[in-house]
């Protein structure tokens, strides 16, 4: 069994997730809204109950990827005087 | 050896039942129930609040968990607004007279005041003070900067480093209409984060360059007269998320490369230990508010830029103790 579930789930704010839910399950945040959930009852659960769409890794990552590069584009180009209070968004590789 | 009833002045009770967590914290309990001896200790847990209205980064803040607020920043221009969280949503508050980032602020929700940050084509001295509706521009920082560290009341407020070229040294005090220039930090930084009150405050985290070589886990405390070399952050990071007091307080999130980090660390008084509990999105550039080590919110932040808000929140609970 893998340890992670991915998925994509639109943050709704106040109670998207709970002080429990990060009790009972891993639970990491990626842009595009991606999640990465603890692979248990109560992470599939909540995944579930958010409306989510699980994803393979691969897609998730791809997700993700389409997401930075895009940022990149944008972060190119930017002006030198606007680049001095940004960084180039990393591209991220997801656990 | 020390006996527990030396320590905790009590003998280890024998009860049938539980006590309640928040009752029962830091005390060691037999359970006849179920036969195993427990205890209560404080858990904590980061979950989602409210999303801003309006993504940003280098957002200045000031306030508490359940009150807090969120002004200025970055959205690719610099800009005026001003948001208030209430525990549950942010809520559009009355816009700062001079758009800018990396505001300096402190106090509360409805007494806060901000000072200093970046505009094109650099840092300014400009300072506003927020009564819960509008921002009054009063009297200028001696000094331009961008990215201090700030902490304590809209009455008595201190503000240290700050800015990207040159880093700076000086810190000073705010008394609620005047500044007053007090002994330097050393080293130089920016983009660390304070907590604290004027007269007992701790500076932790940051960066002494602009680059990252110099992202540092540094911490100065200042006692009202001078500053002197604190404990150490265990995660090195600048433009952090950090609140609480001298003596409770806690540091998350922000850039320690390779990456940005979703660790949080805790504050006694003498110490840094990293939480258990972890940021759920890691970002830096943020505003941050809280009251202690127990209570903490974590908002906006980049990349990418972003409006999420998390609160921390720690809770007694009960434990079943076992021996391995």
């Amino acid at each position: 069994m893998s340890l992670f579930i991915y998925g994509t789930s639109t943050n709704t704010g106040k109670n998207f997730f709970s002080r429990q839910n990060r009790l009972d399950f891993f639970l990491r945040g990626y842009p595009a809204n991606v999640w990465v959930i603890g692979n248990n009852e109560k992470g599939a659960l909540w995944l579930a109950e958010t409306n989510g769409v699980e994803k393979t890794k691969a897609e998730a990552q791809a997700i993700v990827d389409a997401e930075i590069t895009a940022a990149q584009t944008d972060y190119d180009a930017l002006s030198d005087e606007d680049r001095r209070f940004l960084t180039r968004p990393a591209q991220v590789t997801l656990p | 050896m020390t006996t527990y009833k030396e320590i905790f002045g009590k003998y280890v009770r024998s009860v049938s039942s539980d006590p309640p967590a928040a009752a029962g914290e830091g005390e060691i309990w037999y359970n006849t129930s179920s036969n195993v001896f427990k205890s209560s200790v404080p858990v904590g847990a980061w979950s989602s609040g409210g999303t801003l209205s309006t993504a940003r980064s280098y957002i200045g803040s000031a306030g508490i968990q359940t009150a807090a607020l969120g002004f200025g920043g970055y959205i690719g221009p610099f800009t005026n607004e001003t948001e208030e969280y209430n525990g549950t949503a942010w809520t559009g508050g009355g816009n700062i007279n001079t758009s800018r980032q990396l505001i300096a602020g402190f106090g509360t929700q409805t007494a806060a005041a901000g000072t200093g940050g970046d505009i094109s084509p650099g840092p300014i001295t400009s300072t506003e003070e927020y009564n819960g509706s509008s921002w009054t521009s009063v009297t200028s920082l001696p000094q331009s900067t961008s990215g201090a560290g700030s902490t304590g009341t809209q009455t008595a407020g201190l503000v240290a480093g700050g800015n990207f070229s040159p880093v700076r040294t000086e810190s000073f005090e705010y008394d609620g209409s005047s500044w007053t220039a007090t002994p330097d930090i050393s080293p130089a930084k920016l983009v660390g984060r304070m907590a604290g009150t004027q007269t007992a405050a701790i500076f932790f985290g940051g960066q002494s360059t602009p680059g990252n070589p110099s992202i540092t886990a540094n911490q100065q405390n200042y006692n009202g007269s001078s500053w002197t070399t604190g404990a150490s952050l265990n995660t090195a990071r600048t433009a952090l998320g950090g609140s609480g007091t001298s003596t409770s307080a806690l540091a998350y999130a922000g850039e320690a490369p390779p990456g940005n980090s979703t660790a949080t660390e805790s504050f006694n008084g003498s110490s840094w230990s990293t939480a258990p509990a972890t940021v759920s999105t890691a970002r830096d550039r943020v505003g941050s508010a809280g009251a202690n080590s127990s209570s903490a919110l974590l908002f906006a932040g980049t990349p990418p830029t972003t409006g999420i808000t998390e609160e921390f929140t720690a809770t007694a609970t009960v434990s079943t103790l076992t021996t391995g």
